[in-house]
């Protein structure tokens, strides 16, 4: 297996939960200092803002090389760039992917079970346009559906060609919703994955990461890697040895550290001093 | 304390036929006739029939303990002078249908209890409710249990122990098959009861609530919620504000 890691950039911001990594457009985070948070891209503060006037905003991500998504704990998120700060309205978001062509938005189970059937949190995932306009929600594909009536909360996703490849807990399914055809494509897969924290890769391939430190109650190791093949619709463990050797090797302490999803779904880890983006090829 | 109650029920207000209607309901009553029979004469069945399964003999919270008193319970020894119980809550969900027929594929909960003393329940479950609701997460959006009930064996029991309680006007039908049970944990120490405080409710600072005010902090809660699938496999189980006037809540004191 090839492990390559991308983009090591350092994060030195007290807010390190908060910042996005893309391939092209670099770093992005927020920093809070005393009452004020400053949006910094690529090292350059951009603009900041008083910290009451946005209180409640709990994550960053890309949406072009200029502009980022800010979403905040409820209902509200923006698109913000150095001259401009566009609201829309995504629902409650709980985690959120940009393509080329669409915003995918996931809504926690919480915001599910308290919506109603008409509101955007009902669809569990809804996909709008970059305007913000919405466009599908995948309510819609469900009930037609029975498997993804086990869909309760979204666990990890990626794009790849304006589609979307996820996992959602409690399916034992592995999903591609393409958008454009109003359809989906699903396979089983023989490996754990409800607990997975991150998913990457491609039409053929994909690798998904399980942290499982959180637990303390099992006896799983503290991290683990599924590969999923698309193309045979089949999934396999692999030995995380690999990942964790080529993180120790690029100065990551592997007892700090985090993985999280890009805009895109490709991997960023980090251990609170630097972040990178894992990338994994090859494994057969 | 009624009167907030009564406000957060939305209630509207009466006019005068409205309220010499209510007058002759309770002069019917009070001459004798069941408040099953004026129910039913008032287009209520449902209603008719929850009063019709009314029993004397089942065990209640005692009298004189506010908004607690005279709902029915499960007990459970927990230690010297101390029982832990749950009590139902009826669930009033935007989205959620009480039907007198199942949704297809559905077993109401208390003809299930009565063939299984628990639901379905995997490690896989207990997993996602520890790792999305356990004391170590990171989502403070999310509803969190105590590190006391964080443990595979006070998840189950919560569970179990509002499954017993299940009746089948409980189990409201939320779309696509789920379901959705409520209950309040609650201790009895040395003969008074108290609230037992399963966790905290997620922050949801910038949500705006039905009232019109902007959200609700964090709160220690002893009410929680299981939402089951159609196939009566449980899906999550957390801790929600009790002032959520869009989760399952307690009704106001009759």
């Amino acid at each position: 297996m090839q492990i390559k890691l991308k983009n090591i950039t350092g994060i030195a911001s007290p807010k390190v939960e908060h910042f996005d990594l893309h391939e092209d457009f670099g770093v992005a985070y927020l920093v809070e200092a005393g009452e004020r948070v400053t949006l910094t891209l690529n090292q350059i503060a951009c603009r900041s803002w008083l910290k009451q006037e946005h209180p409640h905003i709990v994550n960053i991500k890309w949406f072009d090389f200029n502009s980022v998504i800010l979403y905040y704990d409820g209902i509200g998120a923006a698109i913000v760039s150095v001259a401009n700060w566009h609201n829309i309205r995504l629902g409650v978001v709980y985690k959120l992917f940009v393509s080329n062509s669409y915003i995918f938005v996931s809504h926690d189970e919480e915001s599910l079970y308290r919506s109603r059937p008409d509101e955007l949190e009902s669809n569990i995932i809804s996909v709008f346009v970059r305007d913000g306009t919405f466009e599908l929600g995948i309510r819609d594909l469900m009930d037609k559906d029975r498997d993804s009536w086990e869909f309760s909360e979204l666990e990890a996703g990626y794009i790849f060609d304006n589609k979307f490849a996820f996992i959602a807990y409690a399916s034992e399914l592995f999903w591609v919703l393409d958008v454009s055809k109003r359809s989906w494509k699903k396979f089983p897969v023989p490996v754990a994955l409800w607990s997975a924290d991150v998913l990457s890769g491609d039409a053929e391939k994909a690798y998904g990461i399980f942290d499982n430190r959180w637990n303390h109650n099992h006896d799983r190791p503290p991290f683990e890697l599924a590969v999923f093949d698309l193309v045979a619709e089949t999934a396999w463990m692999q030995e995380f040895a690999p990942v964790g050797s080529a993180l120790i090797a690029a100065g990551f302490s592997l007892s700090e550290i985090k993985f999280q999803p890009s805009s895109t779904g490709k991997i960023i880890v980090s251990d609170g001093k630097k972040a990178a983006l894992l990338e994994c090829r090859d494994c057969v | 304390m009624a009167q907030i109650h009564l406000a957060f029920l939305g209630l509207p207000k009466i006019d005068e036929a409205d309220a010499y209607r209510l007058f002759l309901a309770g002069t019917a009553l009070e001459k004798g006739v069941s408040p099953s029979d004026l129910i039913k004469a008032l287009g209520f069945p449902r209603a008719a029939r929850d009063i019709d399964k009314y029993n004397p003999d089942q065990l209640r919270v005692p009298a004189g303990s506010g908004r607690e008193s005279g709902q029915w319970t499960s007990g459970n020894g927990d230690g010297a002078g101390r029982t832990t119980f749950v009590r139902r809550v009826e669930v009033r969900l935007p989205g959620a249908t009480m039907s007198d027929a199942n949704t297809p594929g559905i077993v109401a909960g208390a003809q299930y209890a009565q063939l299984s003393s628990t639901p379905i329940l995997t490690p896989k479950i207990i997993d996602h409710i520890l790792k999305r609701h356990g004391s170590g997460t990171a989502d403070m959006t999310a509803g969190k249990f105590t590190p006391a009930y964080s443990t595979e064996e006070k998840i189950r029991k919560l569970i179990e122990d509002l499954w017993k309680t299940a009746t089948p006007e409980d189990l409201a039908s939320f779309d696509q098959g789920r379901v959705i049970i409520a209950a309040s944990s609650h201790v009895k120490l040395d003969g008074e009861i108290h609230d037992d405080y399963v966790g905290f409710s997620g922050e949801r600072t910038n949500v705006r609530e039905p009232n019109g005010e902007f959200g609700t902090p964090s709160v220690q809660t002893n009410l929680y919620v299981v939402i089951l699938d159609a196939d009566m496999r449980v899906q999550t189980c957390y801790p929600i504000n009790p002032l959520d006037l869009r989760n399952p809540r307690n009704l106001p004191d009759d």
